[in-house]
């Protein structure tokens, strides 16, 4: 066997198989979360924390981030609609956005960065720290403990976050319209209402909730996974946050793909 | 600590939630705390209408559509809309579905049935449900202006052959001048018609009145001749003089044919003025086609055109020597 | 009830930490663990609450086998253990009372002031009175350390395993740690493993000392028998005289 194909291949292999693993192991975390679940005991009266830290604390960055994106909406779409499409249809187009994609997604991209590091580093810290191994021995179920109060918090919380980034969105886009374009509020409700289906807030819900849950379940993980020191815990974080990232795109398309 | 965390998701779900609830409501344009009565109309189709769009009176929004469903047996379609209880319906009311705007949105408009009473509406036994039509959307506009273009370039193709290329400027003007001695004809026709009552008590006056107008076409003819050189035409004046000859008795076949040749001659004015008007308008360029569009009385309009362009396309095709003949006599 | 470990085999990927431990811890008995830093001591204390699984071999706690427990079990197991984490692991995002409380709150039916009394009580063991509302932050290493000490005794726990609980505090405090685990052993029978690295500890908590040695026990015996042994690799330990190991690999 000579060692210049042999060593791509195994390469490859070697990558195949560590991808499968990351898989497995992924699978057996959210088969103890499962298991966990049933734990109501411990994880219930956590759960109120973790919504006030992952959801109420995000308020801020996600309107934010909300407003602006309202704002541009705005401009941009009067930008485009030069001539031939009504002025109107920047409501349209900033509702429409706003609650299908940017909405759900900017929030998402957002708290990816600020809810899932935080959640991988801190978790990671404490699995390093052997926090979690202590509540172990303290008889604790650190899944139900640490992991099942979070996904919770972020399933539940990641939609009412992006409901308020979804209203500051079209409000500011709203504002910006009758300031800067040369529109009135009853032209930009006119395109608002448009096209406005309920389903779009489900939908909007829907993906906030999906986002939720990948954003907390990459940050538990790759938390929980953390081996070493100070660098794992970085390397953990950062892989959370890209992954989680890729995740809320990927189901964004999984969504727009199935649902629309 | 624990306490105040509780407190505060607590609030920020519930405002939460009614944000969600008031914004989806408000986004429907639901008006909060009217009165509402769902009226049912039926359909043989529904074109796009979309459950939530606007219905309205003498365009005033005055609810919106609230369910589309087949009716058993799946041949007519029934559409409730929930409509403001304190709005008074037409007398024998219909409903059409239109496209509310260019861009794809439909409405329900209600109308009493004497404002379009042409369209097939789907009659129902129940006296509650409204009988409705669904107008044809944008594509099938586009097909009928298609058609009635080229019925026109039917009629121009006609016209080019009755009158050749080589006398077309001196036709336009005899056309000039019929279309002044027809308008004098028709000026004559409708005192003519006004006098009838006492064609026996005046009808010396009559007579005279009609000796005058031949004087005047004469004269029209004289100036039709005075431009015209072309022994074509000079056959037709010879016709026209000949039957300029005949005036005297035609004063009594008048009475009898007035009514006749005046309405044709309304119709085919009436038929040019419309068509012009859409040429014109259709050449006039940006923002027309939306304004067209919008105006749901165009579609009636342009199909009562088509089917006069169509009759007087198959009459002249039939007599096109009525045309030319029966303006000069 | 004891504590004992039959034949216990662990190792990370290539590197093999036990090659079969076997000890005998005997009910109401405090055994110290000595041995060079490294050779898995701590990883041997870990293998006995299950937060790592032997790769062969079992570990009995309680008269239990700790690997083929379900998770209630375990769980239910070791509200019976107090651990002493090497470096404390205190959760650092709560204050040393919230710390010495998760244990409490574990235990049915105790009321808010029976914590507050235990918590007070615990602290006042490892003579940290009045630190209940500073954090782990705010604390020395050593404080820090004790603080985990406090949280793995205020459960009044059947059986302790202590992961260097003296290390790094002065001659004094480890006195009084010493005295404390002496206390604990003699006034509530608690079965216990105190892992140190210093003699004079070892002889005065302990009845018994194990050495760790190259993955197996290599000696296990009484503060005088240890005292007077012949095992040249166990007298290079205890007197710190590494030509005697030289010696004694060659
Ligand atoms: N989770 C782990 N993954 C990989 N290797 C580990 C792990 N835990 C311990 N080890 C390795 O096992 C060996 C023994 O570690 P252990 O902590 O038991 O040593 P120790 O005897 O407690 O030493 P010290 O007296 O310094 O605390 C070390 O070499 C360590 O690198
Ligand atoms: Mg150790």
């Amino acid at each position: 066997m000579s060692q210049a194909w042999s060593a791509p291949l195994a390469a490859v292999g070697r990558t195949a198989l560590s991808t499968l693993a990351g898989f497995g192991r992924f699978g057996e975390f959210g088969a103890s979360v499962a298991r966990s679940f049933r734990d109501t005991s411990t994880w219930l009266r956590l759960v109120a924390l973790q919504m006030a830290r992952l959801g109420v604390e995000s308020l801020p960055i996600a309107l934010f981030i909300a407003a602006f994106t309202g704002i541009v909406l705005a401009l941009q779409a009067s930008y485009t609609f030069t001539g031939a499409v009504p002025l109107y249809f920047v409501g349209t187009l900033v509702g429409k956005t706003m609650i299908l994609e940017l909405g759900p997604v900017l929030t998402g991209l957002a708290l990816a960065g600020r809810v899932g590091a935080n959640i991988a580093a801190e978790l990671g810290t404490m699995k390093v720290t052997e926090q979690v191994d202590a509540l172990e021995t303290l008889a604790y179920d650190p899944v139900a403990y640490l992991v099942v109060p979070r996904l919770i918090a972020g399933v539940v919380m990641f939609p009412v976050v992006v409901a308020f980034a979804d209203a500051v969105g079209i409000v500011s886009g709203w504002i910006t319209a009758i300031n800067m374009l040369d529109m009135s509020t009853a032209e930009f409700v006119r395109g608002l209402r448009l096209f406005f289906l309920p389903f779009d807030v489900h939908y909007s819900l829907i993906k906030a909730a999906s986002f939720g849950l990948a954003v907390t379940a990459m940050g538990c993980y790759f938390g929980f996974t953390t081996a070493g020191g100070a660098e794992a815990v970085g390397r953990s974080t950062t892989r959370a946050v890209v992954v989680s990232s890729m995740l809320i795109l990927v189901l964004d398309a999984f969504w727009a793909a199935t649902l629309l | 600590m624990k306490r105040t965390n509780e407190i505060v998701v607590g609030a920020v779900i519930v405002l939460g939630i009614a944000l969600l609830i008031f914004g989806t409501l408000w986004l429907q344009g639901v008006g909060f705390g009217r009165e509402e009565v769902v009226t049912q109309a039926r359909f043989r189709e529904v074109g796009q209408l979309l459950h939530g769009n606007a219905v309205k009176l003498r365009g005033v929004p005055i609810g919106r559509v609230e369910d589309i469903y087949l009716e058993s047996g799946g041949e007519w379609v029934i559409v409730a809309m929930k409509i403001e209880s304190d709005v008074v319906l037409p007398v024998d009311p219909v409903v059409l579905l239109a496209p509310e705007s260019m861009f794809g949105d439909w409405q329900a408009e209600i109308f009493p049935r004497s404002r379009y009473p042409l369209y097939d509406y789907s009659e129902s036994t129940d006296p509650q449900v409204i009988p409705g039509y669904a107008l044809p959307d944008i594509s099938r506009l586009t097909a009928v202006a298609d058609q009635i273009a080229g019925n026109l370039a039917v009629l121009t193709e006609r016209v080019e052959i009755a009158f050749t290329e080589e006398t077309a400027l001196n036709v336009r003007r005899a056309i000039e001048n019929i279309q002044e001695v027809s308008e004098q004809l028709t000026g004559l026709v409708d005192k003519q018609q006004r006098t009838m009552d006492q064609v026996a008590a005046n009808l010396e006056t009559t007579t005279r009145t009609l000796g005058e107008a031949a004087e005047t076409v004469r004269r029209a003819f004289a100036q039709v001749e005075a431009a015209i050189s072309h022994g074509e035409l000079a056959a037709i004046i010879d016709d026209v003089q000949r039957t300029t000859a005949q005036l005297d008795s035609l004063s009594n076949v008048m009475t009898a044919a007035s009514q006749d040749f005046r309405s044709t001659v309304q119709r085919a004015d009436s038929t040019f003025r419309i068509v012009h008007s859409i040429a014109t308008a259709v050449r006039s360029g940006e923002g027309t086609a939306g304004r067209l569009l919008q105006d749901t009385t165009l579609y009636s309009e342009l199909r009562q055109t088509n089917a006069l362009v169509r009759a007087l396309v198959e009459d002249f095709q039939k007599n096109p020597r009525k045309y030319i003949n029966l303006s000069i006599f | 009830m004891s504590i004992e470990l039959r034949d216990v085999h662990k190792a990370f990927g290539e590197r093999v930490i036990l090659e079969g431990v076997t000890l005998e811890v005997r009910e109401g008995e405090t055994m110290a663990v000595i041995g060079y830093s490294g050779v898995g001591k701590s990883v041997m204390l870990k293998t006995i609450v299950g937060l790592l699984e032997p790769d062969q071999g079992t570990a009995w706690v309680d008269g239990q086998d700790v690997g083929s427990l379900a998770r209630e079990q375990l769980y239910e197991l070791r509200r019976k253990v107090g651990y002493v984490f090497q470096f404390a692991a205190l959760f650092d995002s709560m204050t040393v009372a919230e710390n010495v409380a998760m244990g409490l709150r574990r235990i049915r039916g105790m009321g808010e002031q029976e914590i507050e009394a235990r918590i007070a009580e615990a602290l006042r063991l490892v003579e940290l009175e009045g630190f209940q509302d500073r954090y782990p932050s705010q604390v020395s290493g050593g404080q820090r350390k004790r603080v985990g000490l406090a949280r793995a005794i205020a459960t009044r726990p059947k059986y302790l395993l202590y992961d260097e609980p003296t290390t790094g505090l002065d001659p004094v405090t480890t006195a009084v740690i010493d005295r404390l685990v002496l206390k604990l052993e003699q006034e509530l029978g608690v079965t216990s493993i105190v892992i140190t690295h210093n003699m004079e500890s070892a002889y005065r908590v302990a009845r018994r000392i194990a050495m760790l040695y190259q993955g197996r026990i290599r000696f296990v015996g009484t503060p005088d028998e240890i005292k007077q042994t012949t095992d040249r690799v166990v007298r290079a330990f205890i007197e710190g005289r590494p030509e005697l190991a030289q010696e004694a690999a060659a």
